[in-house]
């Protein structure tokens, strides 16, 4: 969309409909003293063109697809839901601790606490543990409604993570459906979410995708000569956490690049060629574990 | 812009320091956080060195020729428009073409520009001058503010297409955007040798302490 057309006999108008077509980008025969006088011109309606521009801006703003922002800043909702969660919970705990010593101190699932918190009496989850003679304060059911307030604000933090991830591999099976099957979807989220869009994951060598995460580390290397790093983000993938030490880094190699291959299949065609990326990369990592 | 030159552009006192200010264009509000100050009745807005690389320039004694107030300046990189929002103070009667290209900051870009009326947000990606050739028009200052490896080579395209004979650049260069493994020092001389090809005189001045390993070159005299 073109604010000014101008064209090199020298003509010019302002944001006309027709103007789709046009770009005379010559740079061989561009000529500055004539574009000068041109831009003198023009510069006589500016405000008419700070208007148009603003409003071409705002079409342009608006018209654009924001699916892949929207599952990068889902996927930080969730680190987030989850570090709240656990400050939260363990504040919970503290707070539960004096009423419910025996349920706090023998179940480490903080959903399982909050749950039980939320929809049980003080009898019904003594029982449950299977307790005849609890340790616990014999307080008011004043006090217990509020350690239920507090919980049921937590199990929400949880509902809000859940709707999130759901909307995350829903969103991924559109848009990214080999890169998701290969990395599963929280951790291509957050690969998505290092390299901005879909697009400069494409376009990235794999190598660059195995360090994506690991920056602080790839940098210390490059300036002060430490060791490489192996794998960022790709750490916490089930294949590299499944290899033995010696193997990971191979294993995080062999990932990243069928990543960049999907990544590619995605960005260009979306063709789901998944299955046959899955199997290669599979034999391949038992042949490099074997080794 | 040296001392007087244009009037929108004052050096003043600000709880007993030395600042300098600009004549707001859209008084009585304040853009990204910045002091108000009033003077002989009108109201003037803190340039902070923190935020924008030029007023971080002024204070380290960087002497700009003359902005009118009719200018036409070309800013690529205007990000939320901080540095952007001051140009348009100085600038009142000419015309600010804004380059940004991630979607997410030209929101308050965009809402700047509604509120001032000399801005035209561009959001096109400053490495394709070829995209915004029909929008941006011949400017008497180019400045670029991108934190790219190549932004001496997109700054210097830009420069060939718009940039008017009698015009002056400026590019803020971070050294640690363009290899984090060489001492910043030899990037600059780099820069500066790159840029002299082009230009008849080529001004650095380093933005200590207000940036870390950012250094302003101001380019007189295009070829």
């Amino acid at each position: 969309m073109a604010l000014v057309y101008r064209h090199i006999t020298g003509e010019y108008y302002i944001g006309s409909q027709e103007d789709e077509k046009v770009s005379e980008f010559l740079p061989s025969s561009f000529d500055i003293s004539l574009f000068e006088r041109l831009s003198k011109k023009v510069f006589k309606e500016k405000d008419k063109i700070a208007r148009k521009g603003i409003e071409i801006a705002k079409e342009k703003i608006s018209g654009k697809d924001y699916t892949e922002d929207l599952i990068i800043q889902a996927s930080g909702l969730i680190d987030e839901s989850d570090k709240t969660i656990n400050y939260l919970a363990r504040r919970l705990r503290r707070l539960a601790l004096t009423i419910y010593p025996e349920l706090c101190l023998r179940v480490d699932d903080n959903k399982k606490i909050v749950e039980m918190l939320l929809s049980k009496e003080k009898e019904e989850i003594n029982s449950l543990l299977g307790i005849k003679k609890s340790m616990g304060w014999k307080c008011q059911k004043k006090d217990c409604e509020f350690l239920k307030e507090a919980a049921g604000k937590i199990k929400e933090l949880f509902t809000v993570r859940e709707i999130a991830s759901e909307f995350i591999s829903e969103k991924e099976k559109r848009i990214m459906p080999n890169f998701s099957a290969i990395a599963g979807p929280s951790i291509s989220a957050k690969l998505l979410s290092h390299a901005g869009s879909l697009r400069s994951l494409a376009i990235m060598p794999a190598s660059t995708i195995q360090l994506l995460g690991a920056e602080k580390a790839l940098f210390r290397h490059i300036t002060r000569g430490s060791k490489c790093p192996k794998y960022g983000i790709l750490f916490q993938h089930p294949a590299v956490q499944g290899a033995e030490k010696k193997a990971r880094g191979k294993v995080a190699r062999i990932i990243a690049d069928k990543l960049s291959i999907a990544a590619r299949i995605d960005f260009f065609s979306k063709e789901d060629k998944s299955a046959e990326l899955i199997k290669e990369m599979e034999r391949r990592i038992k042949d490099a574990k074997r080794k | 812009m040296q001392k007087g030159s244009n009037p929108r552009v004052k050096q003043t006192m600000l709880k007993g320091k030395k600042v300098f200010a600009t004549e707001s264009l859209a008084p009585g509000k304040s853009v990204y956080g910045e002091s108000l100050i009033s003077l002989n009745g009108k109201e003037y807005r803190e340039w902070v060195p923190f935020r924008s690389k030029i007023a971080a320039g002024l204070m380290n004694g960087l002497r700009m020729p003359e902005l009118s107030m009719d200018s036409v300046v070309l800013y690529l990189g205007a990000a939320s428009g901080t540095t952007v929002s001051h140009i348009s103070d100085i600038v009142s009667n000419g015309l600010i073409f804004a380059v940004e290209v991630s979607p997410h900051v030209t929101y308050s870009l965009i809402s700047l520009a509604e509120a001032r009326g000399n801005i035209v947000p561009v959001l096109e990606d400053a490495n394709k001058p070829e995209e915004y050739f029909n929008t941006v028009i011949a400017s008497d200052f180019v400045f670029q503010d991108i934190a790219q490896k190549n932004q001496v080579e997109i700054f210097l395209k830009n420069c060939r297409l718009f940039l008017k004979q009698s015009g002056f650049a400026m590019i803020s260069i971070k050294a640690r955007s363009i290899d984090i493994s060489k001492k910043p020092r030899r990037i600059f001389e780099e820069v500066r040798k790159e840029l002299e090809q082009r230009f008849r005189e080529v001004k650095p001045c380093t933005l200590e302490p207000f940036q870390k390993d950012h250094c302003l070159f101001l380019c007189l005299g295009r070829e």
